[in-house]
């Protein structure tokens, strides 16, 4: 099996995603998840052509929106953020990041077996949507064995890119309009967010998750 | 123009005046007003659903499912105004870190617009729009939590934000599959609910199957579900009561309409049986875990809050069972008597600065009205007669030994046994015992007034459910 | 004649390259630090020194402490006689022993009898470093035979030398290759692993494994490591090389002096890093390693989902 060039973007992406679970640097986290997200943008502008044209003008701008919003703007949000609370890394919590990174191998895996359950065959590009589910998984896996709510907010980014992913490549003629509603979504989700964890860390003096326990019962 | 925009009307205007922060100290008043004018609106827009016109055109329109919900929305939402407009200065001259005028504005700007989406999931009749407006009620809710500006809040604000994004991220991928399994209908993939249900027998059953199961994770957790309720007590317990009165009682129901919506399309589509076999058996487990969690609590909202958890498994089981009529009754029931609940234990923490049951004894001898009140909507969410929970769950305990569900049915019982005893130990102890001295002084009858009346509307519902209501009813689920 | 050529040119490379390149990374770091350093072939006369001095040998040592540079050197010569220096460049009969389990197990017989030399010294260090090469090469050795299996399993045969002498899937090839960088580096103790300048006690591996040796002994296991240095540069080369999809049709000369400057530049690209990189606490050397796994792995799972 040969593998398109989305289908390669795809599983690039997927490889960045692994990659940032043995990451501990926030800041070089971030430029992680903005390389994936722009990889994103490329998969946009090559769906672009694949659908000759028909579509082009739409899936520029979807291509341009997500570039600006996603892989420019919410990082650097983030690196704001991140620069105005002092935090420098992110050493994980329940496990180390070299067990998070071959559990993120396995999730890629797994994405590449559960091919067969999710694809559209008839829209072509079938690794997409395995990589698709394996961003999901490692999104998931990510915001659990990381300490910090930051790191959740990446998580869910993570996640997010893994369903946008599946949007672009396997439901094919999704609306436009709902794909953009997702990206602004997306981006005052993080907005909200961020701003939380700002009062958080003004709060508690730092925004460890594992230490915020005042509501178990 | 359609009528439905006549909804969003009094809402926006609450919106809109709370960016000016000159007016917090009429906002609350003002908007109590709107929203005892809001009522007779809401009535007259969906007068015309009953006698089976559907309004509105489009992408939104008020079947009966949605008149109902809106309807229901529109009472809570009423009830926790106008109660928030008692409330809501004192608790915020009474908190530690006071809000600022202009923060407590945006407050009433969050507020109106979260009751503008929450009025517009069970309209909508497009799976994307109904997910971008879902994910709108997590995010604007958010910040109406962190209302006291404690850790505690913060904490609740923190985990409501970030369970419910990912939850509905998930439901977001569910709608994706759901949208892509139209692939080989022949027609284009669409995502309006009405265009769909026509296809629906081509509709690839692998990936609708696997989006129904995204879909149901992602709505499930909004209306939490078990295991995935963690956030749900947090949430309910930290936030002002007029807001655990909307959380609890508007817009757990929002997720669930949208439950309801995808089950119905999944049935269409010849998979009933998967529908079936999730929502039945989680809604049976979520009944037992919520019943046995409400054994241990010491907080009184927290309690509050696990029986809404509760109440969310008997509303999965109504929708698993297909049965329209008995998921609006008793979303209706649940819905008045929580709501009233929430805002009896708001005063309760008020007056004795504590949600502590221990140290909440003696309410019958301090505040008589309060005490009866109380125990009168404990007995009601406990689901005993004459109020209407106790018609709904019977009723639905009935349908669901019909349905030969007895695994399910089997939790219901032991469920509501567990929670009519544990509800009646905890509140007792609220409510008999060595009477407290309060902390605060509040107007008694004046803060009684809207949980007294939305008691006696439960209590109207009990005794009115007779079977012209139930065929009225099976007629608008059918709609 | 055709088989004489490749021999002469694999034992002059052997005898040559390994020393060269040690010249080239010194010279390199140095000029990277400001300083003129010495010159490229100060490991010659190095060896040559060490061959003509005397030895230390402690009482408590056993035959293994005398043995063991013999024989890592001897392995590690029989490997780089094995190794396809080009893509089909190998002298006769080696061709079809050029195995990648044979190569890199025998390297790992030689560290192992390195291990074994330094904890029969008795002294703390040697137990010290032993023990920590240990550890390293536990990590390193998934690495590696995941990452080349990988590639094996693309070409069909876990013989190097048909492996590189057809198209190699370029995925594959640059995961390999990347996960190879990582290992070697770990291998060889270059930074951001272990620093092989440094005679801090604490922070050396390598180092403090082969410090009770002199002389002769010495001399040994500096050109050891040159080749085995040589060996995984030259791996990785060749790797990145079949990224490149015309490597394979060029003529075997010119294939051969391609590896060749291959070994040597990406010399001058380790020297170069650690003129800018720091080393790793030794807590946090499994994270760095653990993405080399990783590569590996994802290199492996792409040759076994496209076969």
């Amino acid at each position: 099996m040969n593998l398109s060039q989305i289908d390669f973007l795809a599983a690039a992406a997927a490889a960045t995603a692994v990659m940032m679970c043995g990451i501990t640097g926030i800041q070089t986290q971030f430029r992680f998840l903005a390389l994936q997200t722009a990889l994103f943008s490329g998969i946009c502008l090559l769906e672009g052509f694949s659908s000759h044209g028909q579509h082009m003008a739409q899936f520029i701008i979807l291509a341009a929106v997500v570039l600006i919003v996603k892989a420019a703007g919410i990082p650097l949000f983030l690196m704001w953020a991140a620069n105005k609370m002092s935090i420098i890394r992110d050493k994980g919590n329940t496990a180390s990041p070299p067990v998070t990174l071959i559990m993120a191998f396995g999730a890629i895996a797994a994405g590449y077996f559960l091919i067969p359950q999710f694809a559209v065959y008839s829209a072509g590009n079938p690794v997409s949507a395995g990589m698709a589910v394996a961003l999901l998984f490692i999104g998931m896996i990510f915001m659990v064995t990381r300490r910090l709510a930051i790191s959740q907010v990446t998580g869910f980014l993570i996640i997010e890119n893994g369903i946008f992913l599946y949007g672009l490549t396997q439901a094919k003629g999704m609306p436009h309009l709902v794909e953009m509603a997702v990206v602004f979504e997306a981006l005052i989700a993080v907005l909200i967010a961020g701003l939380v964890i700002l009062r958080i860390n003004r709060n508690f003096e730092h925004i460890d998750v594992t230490q915020m326990r005042g509501l178990r019962h | 123009m359609s009528k439905l925009a006549f909804l969003f009307l009094i809402p926006v205007i609450i919106s809109i005046t709370g960016l000016i922060p000159q007016s917090a100290r009429w906002l609350p008043k003002f908007s109590a007003i709107l929203m005892i004018f809001q009522l007779p609106l809401v009535f007259g827009i969906c007068s015309p659903v009953f006698s089976g016109v559907e309004v509105g055109s489009g992408d939104f329109v008020m079947d009966g499912i949605g008149a109902a919900f809106t309807i229901i929305t529109t009472i809570i939402a009423a009830a926790a105004l106008i109660q928030g407009s008692m409330t809501l200065p004192a608790e915020r001259l009474a908190d530690e870190h006071k809000m600022s005028d202009r923060h407590f504005c945006l407050f009433y700007t969050l507020a109106g617009l979260f009751i503008c989406t929450m009025y517009a999931v069970p309209l909508t009749k497009h799976l994307g729009y109904m997910w971008i407006l879902i994910e709108g009620t997590t995010l604007l809710s958010a910040p109406l939590i962190d209302y006291h500006r404690s850790k505690s809040s913060l904490e609740a604000t923190w985990k409501y934000l970030i369970l419910c994004s990912v939850g509905i991220a998930f439901a977001l991928f569910g709608t994706l599959l759901i949208f892509a399994s139209q692939h080989n209908t022949g027609a284009a993939n669409s995502l309006v609910i009405s265009q769909m249900l026509e296809n629906a027998k081509n509709m690839d059953p692998r990936l609708l199957r696997l989006g129904f199961v995204f879909c149901l994770l992602g709505y499930g957790t909004k209306s939490g579900i078990f295991p995935l309720h963690n956030w749900l007590p947090d949430a309910h317990s930290e936030a002002p009561s007029a807001v655990s009165a909307l959380l609890s009682g508007a817009l757990l129901n929002c997720a669930l309409v949208a439950v309801w919506r995808l089950s119905q399309l999944v049935t269409a589509a010849g998979q009933g049986e998967i529908v079936r076999q999730l929502l039945i058996p989680a809604g049976g487990i979520t009944v037992i875990a919520a019943s046995l969690m409400l054994i241990s609590q010491h907080d009184l909202k927290r309690m509050l809050a696990y029986s809404s958890v509760e109440h969310t498994g008997l509303l999965t089981i109504a929708i698993g069972i297909g049965s329209g009529q008995l998921f609006m009754l008793h979303a209706f029931n649940h819905s008045i008597v929580k709501a009233a609940l929430f805002l009896m234990a708001g005063n309760l923490l008020y007056t004795n600065g504590t949600k502590t049951i221990n140290k909440l004894s003696g309410l019958l001898k301090s505040k008589p009205v309060w005490g009866i009140l109380l125990a009168a909507a404990a007995f009601a969410i406990a689901g005993s007669p004459p109020f209407g929970t106790f018609i709904s769950e019977w009723l639905l305990l009935k349908n669901i030994f019909s349905a030969g569900e007895t695994f399910a049915a089997l939790c219901v019982l032991i469920g509501l046994t567990i929670t009519f005893i544990a509800i009646s130990t905890h509140t007792g102890r609220v409510i008999f015992g060595k009477a407290q001295e309060p902390k605060r002084s509040a107007p008694v009858l004046k803060w009684a007034f809207v949980p007294m009346i939305l008691i006696i509307v439960s209590f109207i519902a009990g005794i009115s459910v007779n079977p012209s209501v139930m065929n009225l009813l099976t007629y608008l689920a059918k709609r | 004649m055709k088989n004489i050529f490749p021999l002469i040119f694999t034992v002059v490379n052997l005898l040559i390259i390994p020393l060269l390149l040690t010249g080239v990374i010194r010279k390199v770091k140095a000029l990277m630090q400001n300083r003129i350093g010495a010159p490229v072939l100060q490991p010659f006369y190095d060896v040559a020194k060490f061959l003509s001095k005397s030895e230390t040998i402690s009482k408590n040592t056993s035959w293994v402490f005398t043995a063991a540079p013999i024989i890592g050197l001897s392995v590690a010569f029989l490997a780089g006689a094995l190794f396809p220096w080009s893509g089909s460049f190998l002298p006769g009969k080696f061709a079809a022993a050029s195995n990648i389990f044979l190569l890199i197990y025998l390297l790992a017989l030689g560290k192992f009898f390195s291990m074994l030399a330094a904890m029969d010294t008795g002294s703390a260090f040697g137990g010290l470093g032993a023990s920590r090469e240990a550890t390293i090469s536990m990590m390193v050795e998934p690495i590696v035979i995941t990452g080349l299996g990988a590639l094996c399993l693309n070409a069909g045969t876990p013989n190097l030398q048909s492996a590189f002498a057809g198209n190699i899937n370029p995925i594959i090839a640059g995961l390999t290759g990347t996960a190879l960088i990582i290992a070697s580096l770990a291998e060889l103790s270059r930074i951001p692993v272990d620093d092989p300048t440094t005679h801090l006690e604490l922070t050396m591996v390598h180092e403090a494994m082969i410090l009770e040796n002199s002389g002769r002994n010495l001399a040994l296991i500096e050109y050891t490591t040159a080749i085995r240095s040589c060996i995984f540069y030259g791996l990785t080369t060749q790797v990145f090389f079949h990224m490149l999809p015309f490597t394979h049709s060029m003529n075997p000369i010119l294939q051969y002096a391609a590896g060749i400057a291959g070994v040597l530049l990406f010399g001058c690209a380790v020297a170069f890093a650690e003129g800018i990189l720091v080393k790793l606490k030794w807590r946090n050397v499994p994270n760095f390693l653990t993405f080399g796994t990783v590569l590996s792995l994802l290199a492996a799972l792409i040759a076994v989902t496209q076969r």
